[in-house]
């Protein structure tokens, strides 16, 4: 991390690398996360209404559900977890094929720093683009509740966007980025240093890969808990 | 001028080189020859400051380099050009962006005079229209002469290859092998040469250092490597039968 942080050595080619990962990250992400959402908000719709047994509570409860638990908890930490899984081993195997095969090394001979200019605009591209990615998630999640709710006759229309404009609270959405910001954190820097230290030829790689996913994705649930923990309590 | 004075590595209390010194010209090529885990490539990764030795100096032109920061070698490594065993060229780069990498990093040429320098490297290398082919699309040989091209486009005092001709056909090697020599002398650099292959003693080594279990263990000419009559070195250069039959004629 120490030696990530340093004044880029030309910054016209660490900005040509920020563009390209952001390309990479937000619209290399765009199709599973659209897929993910669309899909998420629709079983969070269908599955509160089949839930709700007491005619007391209004069906536009539905709505007010499935918009809370996709801006709170589902658009930033599932789809983290997704970002993890493409993304992070993304990460991972491209800086741990380039170890094996020594073009961190032909970097390092260059005198590049080599963590700067592999990681530095990973990690700035993540920070830049994944609050987008998720507020996409965001809304793709709530109309895929309302496709799914109406075509399935379980809540009308009207009852659906009434629920999801009702107590709405706008902190929600800070609070669901402030979690995108610091999962896209762990899962660029963990997902480099895996690849970055990683010895030995393919098999190593896949190890490499794999460890990233699997220790951006148990740190993004500790951290959605610890997060939940200080800010909504 | 190279010099390396009472160098030792070791890893994990494994000793790896031991007290190695020695010299390597300008203008010359400088051969490293020994057998597997003989240190060959550790103390080429020494020389070039990709690991830190435990003892000794390095030399660059009579300038300490070993024991200096990362700030403080980058002017040196700017000299430094290598030529790795595998190429190691960068995959999400072609041939062209590959060889002008050094060159956007490092000066403040146009695009066209870099593009005149990338052209005139690969031309010294006999490579052409392969300005936008990606790595993988090159053979052993293609990838071998695109990183000597990288290696030489910032026009370094010090070349250093690292089995150049691992994995070539013959042919290919000796083309290799003739390129480095040629343009050695050309650019007058100093270069150091890791190999196994003992075409390369015969044809271009001006200098031969060899290495033994860490050890400098033999250091000479060509012609006073073929009159030796240290045991460790035959064995190792004249292993094969065609080279036992060539030393009896």
């Amino acid at each position: 991390m120490k030696e990530m942080i340093i004044k880029p050595e030309k910054f016209s080619i660490y900005w040509k690398q920020f563009v390209r990962e952001l390309d990479n990250f937000g619209y290399g992400s765009l199709g599973i996360v659209a897929l993910t959402s669309v899909f998420m908000g629709a079983v969070i719709t269908i599955q509160t209404v089949y839930n709700l047994v007491n005619p007391l509570v209004p069906l536009e409860a539905v709505g007010i559900v499935a918009r809370d638990s996709i801006i709170l908890e589902f658009s930033p930490t599932m789809m983290s977890l997704v970002l993890a899984g493409k993304i992070g081993s993304s990460i991972a195997s491209e800086i741990g094929t380039m170890r094996v095969t020594e073009q961190i090394d032909a970097l390092e001979i260059m005198g590049i720093n080599s963590s700067a200019y592999l990681v530095l605009p990973k990690v700035m591209a993540a920070l830049a683009i994944f609050p987008f990615v998720v507020v996409i998630s965001m809304f793709l999640g709530i109309f895929g509740g309302w496709v799914a709710g109406t075509a399935a006759g379980v809540i009308s229309s009207s009852e659906y966007i009434m629920g999801i404009q009702d107590s709405f609270v706008p902190f929600n959405v800070v609070f669901a980025l402030i979690k995108t910001v610091t999962f896209s954190l762990i899962i660029t820097t963990v997902s480099a240093y895996q690849g970055y230290h990683t010895e030995g030829g393919a098999l190593e790689v896949g190890r490499s890969s794999t460890n990233a996913v699997v220790y951006s994705s148990i740190l993004i649930l500790i951290f959605d808990y610890i997060l939940t923990q200080l800010i909504l309590t | 001028m190279i010099e390396l004075k009472n160098i030792s590595k070791s890893f994990n209390g494994r000793t790896i080189l031991e007290n190695v010194s020695s010299s390597f010209k300008k203008g010359q090529v400088n051969l490293v020859i020994g057998g597997s885990g003989s240190g060959k490539t550790v103390m080429m990764k020494c020389m070039v400051g990709l690991v830190d030795v435990d003892e000794g100096d390095i030399l660059y032109d009579g300038k300490p380099f070993s024991g200096l920061s990362r700030k403080e070698r980058k002017p040196f490594r700017q000299e430094i050009g290598m030529v790795f065993q595998g190429g190691a060229l960068f995959d999400s780069l072609t041939v062209e962006q590959n060889v002008m990498f050094p060159l956007n990093m490092f000066t403040t040429l146009s695009l066209e005079e870099k593009k005149d320098r990338v052209n005139f490297c690969l031309n010294r290398v006999n490579l052409e229209n392969v300005n936008n082919l990606g790595p993988s699309e090159l053979s052993g040989g293609m990838k071998k002469r695109v990183a000597i091209a990288r290696a030489i486009a910032p026009k370094p005092n010090y070349l250093f290859c690292d089995e150049p001709n691992s994995g070539l056909d013959p042919r290919t090697s000796i083309i290799i092998d003739n390129l480095i020599k040629e343009i050695t002398e050309e650019f007058s650099i100093t270069t150091i040469v890791n190999t196994h292959d003992m075409n390369s003693v015969m044809e271009i080594g001006d200098k031969i250092l060899f290495l033994f279990e860490g050890k400098k263990w033999w250091e000479g000419s060509v012609d006073d490597i073929l009159r030796t009559d240290n045991k460790e070195i035959n064995d190792f250069i004249f292993a094969s039968k065609l080279a036992k039959a060539i030393k009896k004629v």
